[in-house]
């Protein structure tokens, strides 16, 4: 567990399978597991056994799938009843969602980047501030990457920061989704992350992505981090602190070790840029 | 722009589903609208072909393609847990007449998803295990477990290499329940058995000598000549979990 103030917490996604026994076996140095509720929240047999045994090594972040914030339909009250229960049985650190929407009338399980418009705002707004009403906390919403959009009123950043404003909710910010986004939409993402409420900003996500060209990338989580998300998120350490990270994996995960060297990695980056700010202006 | 964003949000989803008949969304742009669909599309085939496992290689991949796209595009999930739609694409796969599937693959199709609804059970509260004797094994009540399934088919599902051609002059009757350590587990049944297991649901708070009295009238034979078959039978399903005491049972203070 990590003792050293300056240090970073890391964590990663926790999953059924190997990844979640190498974990129970090995005890890595992690400061917090996270997973998504929906995977998590109708557990049992010795599967729930073992999250229960994690649980009492490793805090508990939540990042949520199927809230769909942005989404057309009416929020279901009865999914976020069963969620305030799953939170108040295992009080996450945090829970966090996607300031997206995954829905119509019905579910897709994936994510859409919700018309950055003004209605639209107004429209998520008012979701979040029900959504926070019935979980009694404070919403934590991830920028959402993105391969093309409808028509819009204004860009991705004040779309952003406006919601954040307004709804007085706080960010997950998602550095290789800046990434993504910034070559899939031909933005400068330092610049985008300069724009960004400092004060809002209480969880990173970085993760692997697949370039199909060079003005598109995916958003696969199933690579390594890729050189310019390494930069970018020095940048980030820089601007926002040692904000809470984890090492988003969730298909072709590779051997405990192998994140591990992943997770060495974010604690260096995010100890260079601290030493960085130490650094006596010339 | 005209546009609202409810209308907008509506023509992205529709174009998710099904590219080959909803326009574009306005100011999207269309080769990544394709990208879109295929993320989607392979997030919703990949759960169905990972549960799915043995059905989908009985389908020819044109086939599957057929279904799984139908299925996709048409059938509105309502469940906000994505190991829900494993279950609807077997009522799915029971309704439609798109591609012909046999009895047998239906069958199968019907065996992986109960597999998986075991493997995804929620936790149910039981009541206590009594400590059991052998002699004992008829002074109680017991219940088959509420998360077990009794699974009857035409064909032997559960062998790998079953014909789907040739259809057994028996049936195959299995218990399917998830063990302690998160294994399920695939009992095979005699129809005996089986229909003991089922006498035994239906009169939780009897004793299992009421029961097997009747499964004895039902097999024309006297219930003394059971009793053997009774006893082993008993004490393996008790053994493996498949029978647990009756909850809130009178005969059940005795026992513990």
């Amino acid at each position: 567990m990590n003792t050293d103030a300056n240090r970073v917490p890391v964590g990663v996604g926790l999953r059924r399978g190997p990844l979640m026994q190498q974990i129970e076996a090995e005890h890595p140095d992690l400061d917090f597991l996270e997973v998504a509720p929906e995977n998590w929240m109708r557990l049992g047999g010795a599967v729930k056994r073992q999250f229960e045994s994690l649980l009492a090594r490793y805090p508990l972040y939540l990042h949520g799938l199927s809230l769909s914030i942005g989404g057309p339909a009416s929020l279901d009250v009865d999914f976020l009843k069963s969620l305030r229960a799953f939170i108040d049985r295992y009080q996450p650190v945090l829970y966090s969602e996607h300031l997206s929407f995954c829905t119509d009338n019905a579910h897709l399980y994936d994510l859409m980047p919700i018309p950055f418009t003004r209605a639209a705002v107004r429209h998520v707004v008012e979701r979040i501030h029900r959504a926070q009403d019935i979980l009694g906390q404070r919403l934590t919403l991830e920028n959402v990457s993105y391969y093309t959009a409808p028509d819009a009123e204004m860009n991705e950043l004040a779309f952003l920061t406006e919601i954040l404003q307004q709804a007085d909710c706080d960010l997950l910010l998602d550095v290789n989704n800046v990434y993504v986004n910034s070559v899939n939409h031909r933005y400068d993402p330092v610049a985008f992350l300069d724009a960004l409420p400092i004060e809002r900003v209480r969880y990173l996500h970085v993760a692997g992505h697949l370039q199909l060209s060079p003005d598109l990338i995916v958003d696969t989580h199933g690579a390594a981090v890729a050189d310019p998300v390494w930069d970018l998120l020095a940048h980030t350490y820089t601007r926002f602190g040692a904000v809470p990270t984890l090492l988003e994996r969730d298909f072709d995960i590779p051997p405990l070790a192998h994140l591990m060297q992943e997770v060495a990695q974010i604690r260096r980056v995010a100890a260079g840029a601290h030493n960085k700010l130490l650094e006596p202006v010339a | 722009m005209n546009t609202d964003f409810l209308t907008l949000q509506s023509q992205f989803t529709a174009f998710i589903r099904n590219p080959e008949h909803a326009p574009v969304p306005e100011g999207c742009d269309p080769e990544r609208m394709k990208l879109y669909h295929q993320l989607f599309f392979n997030n919703f085939d990949g759960i169905l072909e990972s549960t799915y496992e043995r059905t989908r290689a009985h389908i020819a991949d044109d086939q599957w393609q057929v279904l799984v796209k139908l299925f996709f595009s048409t059938v509105p999930q309502h469940s906000p847990y994505l190991v829900d739609v494993p279950g609807r694409f077997l009522d799915f796969l029971q309704e439609q007449n798109a591609v012909a599937l046999s009895e047998a693959l239906l069958e199968l199709a019907a065996f992986e998803a109960t597999l998986h609804e075991c493997r995804m059970a929620e936790d149910i509260a039981l009541p206590e295990a009594p400590v059991s004797l052998p002699d004992a094994l008829f002074d109680c009540a017991w219940q088959p477990h509420p998360q077990g399934v009794l699974f009857e088919s035409a064909f032997p599902v559960n062998q790998a290499d079953f014909s789907l051609d040739e259809v057994p002059t028996e049936p195959t009757l299995l218990w399917i329940q998830r063990d302690d350590a998160g294994v399920v587990q695939i009992y095979n049944l005699s129809a005996a058995s089986a229909r003991w297991l089922v006498l035994l649901d239906a009169h939780e708070d009897a004793l299992p000598g009421q029961s097997l009295a009747q499964l004895a009238h039902e097999l024309n034979v006297a219930p003394e000549n059971l009793t053997e078959f009774a006893r082993a039978q008993l004490a393996d399903w008790i053994a493996d979990g498949v029978l647990i005491p009756a909850s809130g049972n009178q005969h059940n203070a005795a026992c513990a």
